[in-house]
């Protein structure tokens, strides 16, 4: 479990020369509770803040007003950090810039080496991995030899092998190609149905918060919606306002409501939309 | 106009690592036109358009730009450059002078343009891609990331080309960055009525809403190519080859297999919007 | 293209030689090396010889892979057989006169160049039979567990070992971004090929510049990937794969002093 209370963080910036301090406020007094076992998406424009608010769940960042919680540990409190970060793992945009090894099973070995793991175990938990993010056969291949989505992977792996509780994803698709993403978002929820493990993603991309049980929408260093998608995606004209997109179906329905036409709100897919329609259209045939 | 005539590339021919990229690839692309080029990854689409401005050479067939083949052996590569630009993936991480100025006048400058034609090109190119004079004086990497990559696309433009060709210019983006990036396309296509624009893209949603023609590429050769709805109408194919297809296009398709009289040429949500309202209006139905 | 740059030369095969244990294969070559300079006669070569020859074959490289690196050496090797070859004073075998100098070969020079050329090139295979049956990261761990003893006298062993590893990662990226930066460079009319050296050194600063900002932003995230794992230098560190002595490197170890033993023995037999 994760809890922000009141976080606020601000980057300073000291002018000698002038001798002002410049101030960027990027999270304000942010309150926000992550359940464990949850899924949830943390949606924003670039600049809304969701990548600052990540990188405090990892001890990356300290709040400068408030207090982060990780499993009940006060993220201030320097004993903490590597209990932290070992139970919230945290992977990130690039996948190039996150690899330490030239070997893919030499990578996932790397932050259980850093705990100070036996070897055997290392052994144990490396396969492991490998097989969870269906990587098991690139064990021995160069990272430089695999695609996007592939490398992506292995990085969820070398989290994983840390047995942490919590994974925070931060924008881990948004260099991928379409197969790319859905590799990806695919190992995101197995991991959470089939391993129960927590999971934070951070996202642009409003297909991927869909999938999520939880959607939560930033902008400006603050939460604006916080929800189901069903619930959130509701409110097409403010989560257009704030540089996001809603999913295509949900703007059509919002569209038809404003011409008058009803096909009852919460719809997020192509199925759902199809049934409204269908039935309203009286077409009775089923595809 | 922009012709492919029988292009093959092969990649590192007789090594290990051999490879067809490109097998028989034939196109037309028309002045004033915007055309998207979509594929996934390894598809062919980053090498074919390297042919285009001769930064790759076919293993044969002919590439030919407004009457000049490209391809020949003694063609003037500056000349080519100059009328075909190339905006690579990520340009922004391309930036490599002290101001933003600078950097937009690295090509005009490499061309041999004066100072006078240079300084026009770049307060042009910064205004057409939306980049405010007072960014001009500042160093590139104080920029956000979406000012850079204007930044980079501007420089690309003060060589003033005729084919301008974008790799996957949205991508990174935020959904805002990006409609920013495909509104400089379209307010492009309205200035330059003659010039010839291509954009790599992943987002079957960008395309709908930018592009005039549609370049499918998968496997190293042409899938699909034709207008927007034409390509568009083979959803089912589009799906196979691992390309997204909007869900507004699966949405119009099933509806229309289940007998609704729906058009064929739907593929943005405002489009769907008017025509089934126009078909529950119509069964008085509201 | 960079992507397929084969990094070292390491031959992926299994041999007998790929399996010995690192460190002791980095020591192996190190005798190697030594006991070569100190064979003076016909006999103790012709018996190293047979030595390498062994190693050849054992390690199961294709013949054609270990000459292929001697090529880059080929000048090295000429002129150091044309050096020796004029240079030693001796009976001279033939002789002639270019202005006012004499060009004399002599029956030592001779000699003396054709076992310097053969003592460079076991030299050069010696070395690249090392690298080319052990991967780089098996060199770098290597190196690492031979400089853990000085870890007392300060040495960084785990820091420089780490080095490696990284820059062999990075090695195909960051080649890939070189070859990506000049195509984006020359499509805006950059040149890089023609000119004199000023102006070729100029036309690098729009490849370099990115080159480096991209290298630093890398490294930048890199740091942050690797603390989010809970790095914190080599304090209380294991490793997956500890390379342990095994009763075969023992054998092979006692194998490989048996053979230079017998070659030293070659050497220096009419002392005995």
């Amino acid at each position: 479990m994760i809890k922000a209370e009141k976080l606020s963080f601000a980057y300073r910036e000291e002018d000698i020369e002038h001798n002002t301090v410049k101030e960027e406020i990027v999270l304000k007094e942010l309150d926000v509770t992550i359940e464990k076992g949850s899924f949830t998406a943390i949606l924003g424009h670039n600049g809304s803040g969701k990548s600052t608010l990540a990188k405090h769940f990892n001890v990356i960042l300290l709040p400068t007003g408030g207090r982060v919680y990780v499993n009940g540990m006060d993220t201030a409190v320097k004993e903490n950090i590597f209990n932290i970060r070992q139970s919230a793992g945290m992977v990130f945009q690039n996948p190039d810039n996150q690899m330490v090894a030239a070997v893919v099973e030499d990578e996932v070995a790397f932050a259980p080496e850093n705990l100070g793991i036996e070897s055997g175990e290392i052994r144990r938990r490396v396969d492991e991995c490998l097989k969870i993010v269906n990587m098991e056969k690139y064990a021995r291949s160069a990272p430089s030899r695999l695609s996007g989505g592939q490398k992506q992977r292995v990085a969820i792996a070398s989290v994983l092998a840390m047995k942490p509780e919590i994974l925070i994803l931060d924008e881990p698709t948004a260099m991928l190609d379409p197969k790319g993403r859905s590799e990806v978002i695919s190992t995101i929820k197995k991991l959470n149905k089939d391993n129960g493990i927590t999971v934070i993603l951070i996202t642009h991309y409003m297909d991927e918060a869909v999938s999520a049980d939880r959607a939560v929408v930033m902008d400006d260093g603050k939460i604006i919606f916080d929800g189901t998608p069903k619930e959130v995606f509701q409110n097409v004209e403010q989560i257009k306002s704030v540089g996001l997109d809603v999913p295509q179906v949900t703007e059509l329905a919002y569209e038809l409501k404003k011409l008058g036409i009803d096909i009852g709100g919460e719809i997020l897919t192509v199925d759902e939309c199809f049934e409204a329609l269908n039935s309203l259209l009286g077409g009775g045939a089923d595809a | 106009m922009l012709k492919a005539e029988n292009v093959n590339y092969v990649y590192q021919a007789g090594s290990p690592f051999e490879k067809q990229a490109l097998s028989d690839i034939n196109i037309e692309i028309p002045n004033g036109s915007i055309t998207a080029l979509i594929g996934h990854t390894g598809s062919g689409k980053s090498t074919l358009i390297q042919h285009f401005n001769a930064l790759v050479k076919p293993t044969s067939g002919k590439i030919i730009i407004d009457d000049i083949d490209i391809t020949a052996p003694k063609t003037d590569l500056k000349l080519i450059r100059r009328k075909v630009g190339l905006v690579f993936q990520y340009p922004e991480h391309q930036l490599f002078e002290e101001t933003v100025y600078k950097d937009i006048a690295f090509g005009p400058v490499n061309m041999g343009l004066d100072r006078e034609e240079t300084d026009k090109r770049v307060r042009q190119s910064a205004y057409l891609v939306g980049l405010k004079e007072k960014y001009l004086e500042r160093s590139p990497f104080e920029l956000s990331g979406g000012q850079k990559r204007r930044a980079a696309i501007a420089g690309v433009l003060a060589m003033d080309p005729d084919v301008l060709i974008l790799d996957e210019p949205t991508a990174g983006l935020d959904p805002k960055g990006r409609d920013g990036i495909l509104n400089i396309i379209r307010t492009l296509h309205k200035k330059k009525k003659d010039m010839i624009i291509i954009f790599v893209s992943h987002s079957m949603e960008d395309v709908a809403k930018t592009a005039d023609n549609v370049i499918v590429m998968n496997e190293g050769h042409i899938e699909l190519q034709g207008t927007v709805p034409q390509v568009f109408a083979h959803a089912e194919r589009l799906r196979e080859i691992g390309l997204n297809v909007p869900q507004i296009t699966l949405l119009t398709d099933r509806l229309r297999k289940a007998g609704c009289p729906l058009p064929e040429d739907i593929y943005t949500v405002e489009n769907a919007a008017k025509a089934i309202s126009s078909l529950i209006g119509g069964g008085t139905r509201v | 293209m960079f992507k397929d740059i084969m990094l070292g030369q390491y031959v992926p095969v299994k041999s007998p030689l790929h399996a010995i244990n690192p460190p002791l294969k980095i020591v192996f070559t190190i005798l190697y090396m030594t006991t070569l300079f100190m064979v003076k006669t016909y006999c103790a070569y012709a018996v190293f010889t047979v030595y390498t020859l062994l190693l050849m074959f054992i390690s199961a490289v294709p013949v054609r892979i270990i000459l292929k690196g001697l090529r880059p050496m080929l000048w090295i090797l000429v002129f150091t057989a044309v050096l020796n070859v004029f240079m030693t004073p001796g009976d001279a075998v033939w002789s002639m006169s270019v202005f006012g100098f004499t060009l004399k070969i002599t029956r030592e020079g001779l000699s003396a160049g054709a076992l310097m050329v053969v003592r460079l090139i076991y030299l050069l295979i010696g070395t690249s039979l090392l690298t080319l049956t052990t991967s780089p990261l098996q060199l770098t761990d290597g190196i690492e567990t031979l400089l853990r003893p000085f870890n007392k006298i300060r040495v960084p062993s785990h820091e420089i070992a780490m080095m490696m590893t990284i820059a062999i990662r990075f090695i195909p990226t960051l080649a890939e971004e070189t070859d990506k930066i000049m195509k984006a460079q020359t499509a805006r009319g950059a040149d890089f090929e023609t000119g004199n050296i000023i102006k070729r050194a100029k036309a690098m600063v729009p490849l370099l510049v990115p080159l480096f900002i991209s290298a630093f932003r890398r490294a930048d995230e890199l740091a942050t990937a690797m603390e989010a794992r809970c790095y914190n230098g080599g304090k209380n560190r294991t490793k997956m794969k500890e390379s342990r002595m095994t009763v075969t490197d023992l054998k092979a170890g006692v194998i490989f002093a048996a053979g230079l033993a017998v070659i030293l023995l070659a050497e220096f037999w009419v002392y005995f």
